[in-house]
């Protein structure tokens, strides 16, 4: 027995069991494994530990869903032909949009005028709607203080600052960034997913200052879901507010292609934003926890 | 008459390796590596999110990249290796990890006595070893591991890498590779023996030929036991 051999094919067991040595290189290894019983011993353990450790260490991870979904998403921004990027470009100018909502306006005015009579569930605010154009979106004004700007932020694609499916993760991300704890929306409906949330600011007309806001990204099927949630008792508005639900208050806008549910509870106000057809909005706001 | 020149078969060739050249566009290449990314992401970030905003930016600068990947080459590798990167300079400056040291000093100031021998272990007790360490355990005993050992063994065995693979994605010589690699398998396994010892598939200290948990102390023995 060589102490010096079996320090050496101990140092170098590794890359002979990974296969990194050449035939001639490993042909010494195997002589003195020939001759060594606790070299064989070593060795036998090594490639044993090595192979029982594997296959659980490459058990197959999958990035989740919606993580995939947003790859994918920014993916085809960035593939975007440059033709395409220069179109977004000009339409996000305030001029032309001008032109083209003046113009879109003036020949679409009468269906505007139509009120949403057969949603007789929703209140049905938004029939003096005008869209007035603000660069770089497309605002959309509803009669309703705080509709309009649900809205304006629902349409802005703001990345997620905290991009998890867990509720407490989201909520306990929040701690101690806004003044108010959030409690983030849990709902019965499996077609609702959380996709994360982030910090935002909230502020109508009306408002003096803005006030701290946090936004909630959800997934309700293949339409997307904003839900506002902020403390309305520092800044005062006072709505239209009619109470259709005994216990929390709730309210349906429409405005436009949206529908905007301003919902209170705790002393918070959420307001969720989607263009979602009102009856699902409803059933979907019926199934929060 | 009509005649071809080069010109025209260059440009014809080009026709016909169109589907060549589909076979390594990004998305049949890079995307559907996402996943594995991703289960080296958890590894390296030891949490969900961070892995999975990590994937997301390795992806995206894969793609801005593209044209620098060589077809044929490995493109795990050359995704890892951006994937590595991405997570050292931003993630892992943020995750406020012991202090950092490089190369060769993180080698060297690592308690060498933690690896030394690993415990052996009987035989006859690898199927009680095997019952008891399942999957968390050994997932556990990785995580434990300091950077550059993780990322050997999450590359060579998780990835099943070559060590001149390796070397290219951590930047480093291969005789590097292979000394964190020995060492980090030991460390590796040293968590798991501890994890048996505190289950009782193995006894902490050889009492007895049997119960022989330390290779070197079995060699004292048998030479005891020769003389």
């Amino acid at each position: 027995m060589n102490d010096d051999r079996c320090a050496e094919f101990r140092r170098f067991v590794g890359p002979y069991i990974d296969g990194e040595f050449e035939i001639g290189e490993a042909a010494v290894f195997e002589e003195h494994l020939s001759q060594c019983s606790e070299c064989r011993a070593y060795y036998d353990q090594q490639t044993w530990l090595i192979s029982a450790v594997k296959p659980i260490l490459q058990r197959p991870s999958r990035l989740p869903e919606d993580a995939k979904a947003r790859l994918e998403n920014h993916l085809r921004q960035a593939r975007k032909p440059d033709y395409l990027r220069r179109v977004s470009r000009f339409l996000t100018h305030p001029i032309p949009v001008a032109v083209v909502a003046t113009g879109l306006l003036f020949f679409f005015r009468p269906g505007l005028d139509t009120p949403h009579s057969n949603d007789t569930e929703v209140i049905s605010q938004g029939e003096e709607m005008s869209v007035k154009v603000e660069a770089p979106l497309v605002r959309v004004s509803s009669t309703v203080p705080g509709v309009s700007e649900a809205v304006n932020q629902h349409l802005q694609a703001m990345p997620i600052e905290r991009p998890t499916p867990e509720h407490a993760d989201v909520e306990r991300w929040f701690v101690g960034k806004l003044p108010f704890n959030v409690n983030a929306l849990r709902f019965r409906d499996r077609r609702v997913n959380l996709l994360g949330g982030r910090i935002s600011r909230f502020r109508t007309t009306e408002m003096r200052s803005s006030l701290p806001a946090a936004r909630l990204f959800y997934q309700v099927g293949g339409h997307k879901m904003s839900v506002l949630v902020l403390n309305q008792s520092q800044g005062d508005q006072r709505g239209t507010s009619k109470r259709v639900d005994s216990g929390d208050a709730l309210e349906i806008h429409d405005a436009g292609d949206y529908r905007v549910a301003t919902l209170r509870h705790n002393g918070l106000t959420y307001m969720l934003t989607s263009d979602l057809a009102s009856e699902a909005m409803r059933s979907v706001i019926e199934s929060a926890r | 008459m009509i005649g071809f020149r080069e010109g025209d078969l260059t440009m014809f060739k080009r026709l016909f390796t169109r589907t060549r050249q589909d076979e390594n566009a990004f998305e049949n290449v890079a995307m559907p590596l996402a996943d594995a990314l991703y289960g080296g992401a958890l590894r390296m970030t030891r949490d969900p999110s961070l892995a999975e905003d990590l994937v997301q930016e390795t992806l995206m600068r894969a793609f801005r990249f593209w044209h620098r990947f060589e077809p044929g080459t490995n493109a795990k590798a050359w995704l890892f290796r951006i994937q590595t990167n991405i997570f050292i300079n931003k993630y892992r400056k943020k995750q406020k990890e012991k202090k950092v040291f490089d190369g060769r000093q993180v080698d060297d100031l690592l308690p060498r006595i933690a690896v030394e021998e690993a415990t052996y272990l009987p035989p006859e007790t690898r199927n009680e070893f095997l019952k008891h360490i399942i999957g968390d355990e050994v997932i556990d005993a990785l995580d434990q591991l300091p950077f550059e050992f993780r990322m050997t063994i999450l590359l060579a065995d998780m990835h099943d890498f070559s060590y001149k693979e390796i070397a290219d994605v951590l930047d480093c010589p291969v005789g590097t590779v292979m000394s964190r690699l020995h060492r980090a398998r030991k460390m590796l396994q040293n968590n798991l023996m501890s994890y048996a010892i505190e289950r009782g598939v193995i006894s902490p200290l050889g009492n007895g030929e049997e119960n022989v948990t330390d290779l070197g102390a079995f060699r004292r023995q048998r030479r005891a036991h020769n003389s």
